[in-house]
């Protein structure tokens, strides 16, 4: 079964639902890409942390022709990515569909430069496995996976946008300064460093160290070169730290106390005509929740209600 | 210079001209006159009058013209935009007009003589290579924005040349220049072989050769790469050189042995093509003597030239008789495989630039290398073993190799609180912040010595007034909500509405270059070095300037249009504000005395 109505179209689209979620986990994070026509590759966009820029790129006419070559992909790859500053993790995903590439040279070496370089490369095939690709990932501590339709594809990509484990001997801690600016006065004037338009103050976000405006966070100063974030974008990335630890499942016994209703949504767990009572209940705080909030609690919440809502003294 | 015209008077009326002469009478004037002289219309335009140039980019695919547009004052409006035949004489239009731009506004773009050896402090003439010159005389030429900072800064000195284009990176790279350097491979879509298309009338065949696939011959099969250098165009001319090499082929392909050995028979040349490569053979032989003995010599169909003598042993010893018979070659897929992999996997090493197929023989020829003495060559060989050994390593029957994640390690969070707290009670004046506090109340004491604190404290009248309070509610509730009103009417222009826009664009002006002075002020910290302290010394003085630049323009504006001066100049002032603050700590900060909060 091939993808319809091709299979560029299919993974431009997949590509952009891929960016927007990536964005939501990693509001930290830069992306850029690349794509690969008659054996030379092309950069698309540069590398950068708002995910309009990438999206649009995606939205444009897209062509390919000729073969690939992975080798001179992985060039021009590690080339950006060498302008990373030491603490930053780098990684290549490769959306693959040629069954083979050609190669001007040993791409056994590009593939050791990589690693020296300590880029995680994982590829996502769309047609057959091939060697060279499961080569390329398990020497660089990649994931390789293989499409077999378009919702198992889309399915593959989504699972790249929660950061993977960091690998030992690629993870370098560093202490970053970073900047929480806040929004300026209504009635003031102020002008845009980006865009150099005047706008209202209340528009824009003003850098705490040089007092420029900025239009939107997460992003860098452009005088100063302060990283700019709200404390909600380093939540998110906190919160891949520290998971909401996995509930149990439990049913309801007759005689037990409490654990009647939810305790997030306060619906009622006790099911009438002979349905099974299962429902979940944290090991930390021991509070009762249904399915649903289970879900919204471990994928968009990440704070179980119970364990927040307890003294902190107990803790 | 054939140009179409059309000019943009404030009104908004447009005037076309057709077919008309673009001629740039001197360095002052710019007359347009219409090819037809019936036509009146003539336009004479003098340069001064022009503020700024912009054209557009132009590729295949839009159908849009290659358009000049020269604009005049942004106060009145108006401008005027060429729309030209093509884009080569656009492009000279257009580089006129940014000289002669450059020279009205003080700048000479044309000529760089480096400024950096003319200011005081200087770390050395720059080495600059004459593409990265090209490149940014070529960038000042396109963005006239550009050019009036570079005049501003690199020739008033303040900045040099190098740290004006250092945050330019990004211009200047030349992301073609990036994406040329890579190669492509050679196709394994050869190994096809160029296949013949048939004519289904005649008895025709017909080959075509392109530069490439001739390149890929040439490193595959060296032996037809010799012949080429020594026949042609001595004893073949290059078409009879191809028409052979292809007959050799069309016969190898049908396999047709008896019509192929009448055929070398004849003809000296086709014989050639249809033998054994003879240099592909030496080099097996070479390389069979650097091969590691314990190996496995037993050969199969996968490697080259296994009818040589001596060269691994045939499995089915009926073949051979017939095969040192015959001269003629029995290639097979797999051996043309083998060939191909070991041509990409030595790299590519020339660059098809020519479409001559002399040259590109003679390029190839010259990039071969000669076999290394023997030492080196076990080296190499060894190393290649080495690799080679690791490689075939079968993978399933490997323990998988993951590499080991980095465990989470969090300090102690109340380290950071301790060392924070020692911070604060530094300058309370204790000695060391560090000793910690004894303090020996108990919780009802501290509790009621609160509570006496609070109850001392007379509330006999509310704090503030209900009625002022109401009233001064109200009138901040206007306020947000006027500002608010406008904001989503009409942005732009009621936020500075009766400002001129001849102000405006002069404290945007302003603006343009306290944002580059400041870029350069911030990446400067923290001071190491002379050259460092050097250039922050020349940008505060600049800066020094453009404040009392902006406070003058504030004192002497008109009181109607004061206010809105006043708020436009504000932010500038403010950031300038910081930078100057921020100077003062650090010269403070060095001198010993204050103490810095949160290691800032």
């Amino acid at each position: 079964m091939d993808y319809r109505p091709s299979r560029m179209a299919v993974v431009a689209k997949c590509a952009e639902a891929f960016i927007r979620e990536f964005f939501d986990q990693n509001p930290l994070s830069h992306v850029g890409l690349v794509t690969i026509k008659d054996g030379i590759s092309h950069r698309l966009t540069e590398i950068g942390g708002s995910p309009e820029s990438q999206i649009n790129a995606l939205m444009g006419k897209l062509e390919c022709s000729g073969d690939s070559s992975l080798q001179n992909a992985l060039e021009l790859v590690n080339g950006y990515l060498n302008q990373i500053p030491s603490y930053g993790h780098k990684e290549v995903l490769f959306l693959y569909s040629a069954l083979n590439t050609c190669d001007p040279g040993d791409i056994m070496e590009t593939i050791e430069k990589c690693k020296k370089s300590k880029v995680r490369c994982s590829v996502i095939g769309l047609a057959a496995e091939i060697f060279i690709c499961k080569h390329l990932c398990e020497e660089t501590g990649g994931s390789y996976t293989v499409a077999l339709d378009e919702s198992h594809f889309k399915e593959l990509l989504l699972e790249h946008a929660p950061p993977p484990p960091a690998i030992a001997e690629y993870a370098a801690a560093n202490l970053i300064k970073m900047g929480f600016p806040q929004r300026g006065a209504e009635d003031l004037i102020s002008i845009c460093s980006c865009h150099k338009k005047i706008k209202s103050g209340a528009e824009g976000y003003i850098c705490p160290r040089c007092k420029v405006n900025v239009c939107e966070l997460p992003t860098e100063c452009r005088t100063c070169g302060l990283t700019l974030v709200s404390s909600p974008h380093l939540a998110r990335s906190y919160h891949h730290l520290f998971p909401v630890a996995p509930f149990d499942e439990v049913t309801f016994k007759l005689g037990q106390k409490g654990g009647q209703n939810c305790f997030g949504c306060q619906q009622s767990l006790i099911n009438t005509g002979g349905q099974s009572n299962i429902h979940v209940r944290c090991p930390k705080c021991n509070h009762h929740f249904c399915f649903d909030c289970d879900i919204y609690i471990h994928e968009s919440l990440h704070n179980c209600p119970g364990c927040e809502s307890q003294r902190s003294s107990s803790r | 210079v054939g140009a179409k015209g059309l000019c943009v008077k404030p009104g908004g009326a447009a005037f076309a001209f057709s077919g008309s002469q673009f001629v740039p009478q001197s360095e002052d004037k710019l007359i347009f006159t219409p090819n037809d002289p019936r036509s009146l219309m003539k336009l004479n335009v003098d340069f001064r009058s022009i503020k700024g140039h912009k054209f557009n980019k132009v590729d295949g695919s839009k159908p849009t013209p290659p358009l000049l547009n020269l604009s005049k004052d942004s106060d009145k409006g108006g401008g005027y935009i060429f729309e030209f035949d093509n884009v080569g004489n656009r492009d000279l239009c257009r580089d006129f007009v940014a000289r002669v731009l450059g020279k009205h506004q003080g700048t000479v773009p044309a000529r760089t003589n480096v400024p950096s050896e003319k200011s005081a402090v200087s770390t050395g003439p720059e080495q600059l290579s004459s593409a990265e010159m090209e490149r940014r005389m070529k960038l000042l030429r396109e963005d006239s924005e550009l050019q009036k900072l570079h005049k501003k800064f690199v020739l008033g000195n303040i900045l040099q040349e190098s740290e004006f284009w250092a945050t330019r990176k990004n211009l200047l790279d030349d992301e073609t220049n990036k994406a040329s350097k890579q190669k492509p491979g050679f196709k394994s879509a050869m190994l096809a072989d160029v296949r013949p298309s048939a004519d289904g009338q005649t008895n025709k065949v017909t080959f075509s050769l392109t530069t490439e696939i001739i390149h890929q011959i040439f490193a595959e099969k060296p032996a037809v790469h010799r012949a080429f250098l020594d026949y042609v165009p001595k004893k073949l001319s290059e078409k009879d050189f191809w028409t052979k090499y292809c007959r050799a082929e069309y016969l190898l392909r049908t396999k047709n042995t008896l019509a192929a050995k009448a055929e070398a028979a004849d003809d000296e040349e086709l014989a050639m093509f249809l033998k054994n490569d003879d240099i592909l053979a030496k080099e097996a032989k070479l390389k069979i003597k650097r091969v590691d003995p314990t190996l496995d010599m037993e050969a199969d169909a996968g490697d080259d030239y296994i009818h040589l003598p001596d060269h691994g042993i045939l499995r089915d010893g009926s073949r051979e008789t017939a095969d040192i018979d015959s001269e003629l070659a029995r290639r097979t897929l797999s051996q043309d495989l083998n060939r191909h992999a070991a041509v990409v996997l030595e790299g590519r090493s020339t660059d098809i630039e020519s479409t001559d197929t002399k040259t590109v023989a003679e390029a190839l020829a010259r990039s071969k290398k000669e076999p290394p003495p023997s030492s080196a060559a076990d080296d190499a060989s060894h190393e290649r073993l080495v690799k080679v050994a690791r490689m075939t390593e079968i993978e399933d029957l490997q323990a998988p190799r993951s590499l080991p994640y980095a465990p989470l390690c969090i300090k102690d969070p109340r380290e950071y609180f301790d060392s924070q707290q020692a911070n604060a009670l530094r300058p309370l004046g204790s000695n060391d912040g560090r000793k910690a506090r004894s303090c020996s109340l108990s919780t009802d004491d501290a509790f009621r010595h609160l509570m006496d604190q609070i109850s001392s404290v007379k509330m006999n009248c509310p704090v503030v007034q209900s009625d002022v309070a109401l009233k001064v509610l109200n009138e901040l509730n206007e306020g947000i909500s006027r500002s608010r009103r406008l904001n989503l009417k009409n942005p732009q222009d009621s936020l500075l509405g009766r400002l001129p826009h001849r102000t405006r664009d002069e404290l945007m002006d302003h603006w343009t270059a306290i944002q580059e002075l400041l870029r350069h002020f911030w990446s400067s910290y923290p001071i190491t070095t002379a050259v460092l302290s050097n250039k922050v010394q020349r940008l505060k003085e600049a800066m020094t300037q453009i404040y009392q630049k902006l406070q003058d323009i504030k004192e002497s504006a008109q009181p109607d249009v004061r206010h809105e001066i006043s708020q436009l100049v504000k932010p500038m002032t403010q950031a300038l504000d910081a930078a100057f603050y921020h100077d003062q700590q650090q010269k403070s900060s060095k001198a010993g005395t204050g103490s810095k909060p949160n290691g800032f």
